[in-house]
């Protein structure tokens, strides 16, 4: 635990696409797991999608690095009257994706400067 | 969300599979992982059968992946409980795999419109030595879990007939990976009598299970893997050998293919009510 408290973002990165992907889709609000599913699967156009199996392993994680934290159980009023557990970003993880945001931004840069953006 | 009645056999089953992940795992966060898959499931039905399918094959690739995860993290500590539960899982994903060798070999004799191989039987043709080898590992649970109550000619057929499906297994894996020269006939004879003897295994501990109740329901299900193949391929060697060539009728390569779906579907009733023996009579030791 000790551990995880010292860490710094930078140690974090770089992130695997399923933290990446649930961290980017808990920006706005929380959500509960089927709603970050289905948020992940609209932000990518459908070409990364996760099984239930990695959602919660995912998060696991996410929990344990201090990257999100739960909120609370309550139905989703859009869906059924079932409770759900909703997670939101915690400060540590909205510093550690913005990091991995830098980081994509200068790898952009660097692939400008290159010219190897030529045609999109 | 209300489920629909004809998807909560599915609900119900990937809530059964949930043990195969570590315990504290699956009590923290198994009921959310239920409800992910209802909803999965429930948005999915609206294109039908094939949406359920498509979300039943996501889940199952996942479902494996993230076991063998979760239980590599604690470090790998299998009980034998534990052990017989993944197998009875082992052999229904081996009955599934049988089913694309099976539709692969229909495949093999329709005209390809393209003019080349025909891909669907490339394709089934890789599934065969998993699907295999998955027999093979879930067989040795099956041994392990039943073996007391079989009688010493069952156990022997039953062993038998595990080790030999072992060896076939990493005999056609070889193969896949292109280890074995091409010119190595007698790795297709020795496929095919491999093959032969394991089903004759089978067709013994069948009409043990049949005649002694070993399984509470499905004891059928190893004559529907064993006999039709066994018969045919019996049928198969004695014709090549004594002609040196391969039996030309369309008609009997098609009966081969379809004694490949019943044996997929063979092992995949065989695995499953293996699973429900164990999950359902609390026979397995709740620390998983």
């Amino acid at each position: 635990m000790t551990q995880i408290k010292s860490m710094q973002p930078i140690d974090l990165l770089p992130l695997t696409p399923a933290v990446f992907h649930i961290l980017l889709a808990l920006v706005d609000e929380e959500k509960h797991g089927y709603a970050i599913m289905k948020e992940v699967e609209v932000n990518t156009e459908g070409q990364f999608k996760m099984g239930p199996g990695s959602l919660y392993g995912s998060i696991k994680k996410m929990l344990e690095l201090n990257l999100i934290e739960e909120t609370d159980e309550r139905p989703d009023p859009e869906m059924d009257d079932q409770r759900r557990r909703y997670y939101k970003q915690t400060a540590f993880g909205v510093k550690v994706l913005k990091a991995e945001l830098g980081r994509f931004s200068s790898l952009m840069q660097v692939a400008k400067n290159k010219g190897a953006l030529g045609g999109i | 969300m209300k489920l629909l009645p004809s998807l909560k056999p599915s609900v119900a089953l990937y809530q059964s599979l949930l043990i195969l992940y570590p315990k504290a795992y699956r009590h923290e966060y198994g009921p959310h992982m239920v409800q992910v898959f209802a909803d999965l499931l429930h948005d999915a039905s609206k294109q039908g059968v094939l949406g359920v399918v498509q979300i039943w094959l996501m889940t199952v690739l996942d479902l494996v992946k993230t076991v063998i995860e979760e239980r590599s993290k604690g470090g790998i500590r299998m009980t034998k409980a534990g052990f017989t539960l993944l197998s009875s899982f082992l052999l229904m994903v081996a009955g599934v795999f049988w089913l694309p060798v099976g539709y692969g070999q229909f495949e093999q004799y329709w005209e390809d419109p393209f003019g080349g191989p025909d891909i669907l039987f490339e394709i089934g043709q890789k599934f065969m030595g998993p699907a295999m080898l998955l027999v093979a590992l879930g067989l040795l649970g099956f041994s392990l879990h039943y073996s007391s109550r079989l009688s010493a000619w069952a156990k022997a057929s039953l062993r038998t007939s595990n080790a030999v499906i072992a060896l076939v297994a990493i005999l056609g894996i070889a193969g896949d990976f292109s280890l074995l020269p091409k010119t190595w006939e007698w790795a297709w004879y020795f496929f095919l009598i491999g093959m032969i003897i394991h089903l004759m295994g089978i067709f013994m501990l069948g009409i043990y299970a049949l005649r002694h109740h070993l399984l509470p329901r499905f004891n059928a299900a190893f004559l529907l893997i064993s006999l039709p193949l066994v018969v045919y391929m019996l049928v198969g060697l004695i014709y090549e050998l004594i002609q040196k060539t391969s039996p030309p009728s369309h008609f009997g390569n098609m009966l081969s293919a379809a004694s490949m779906i019943a044996m997929g579907i063979g092992w995949f009733l065989i695995g499953f009510i293996f699973f429900r023996d164990m999950t359902l009579n609390n026979k397995l030791q709740p620390s998983l």
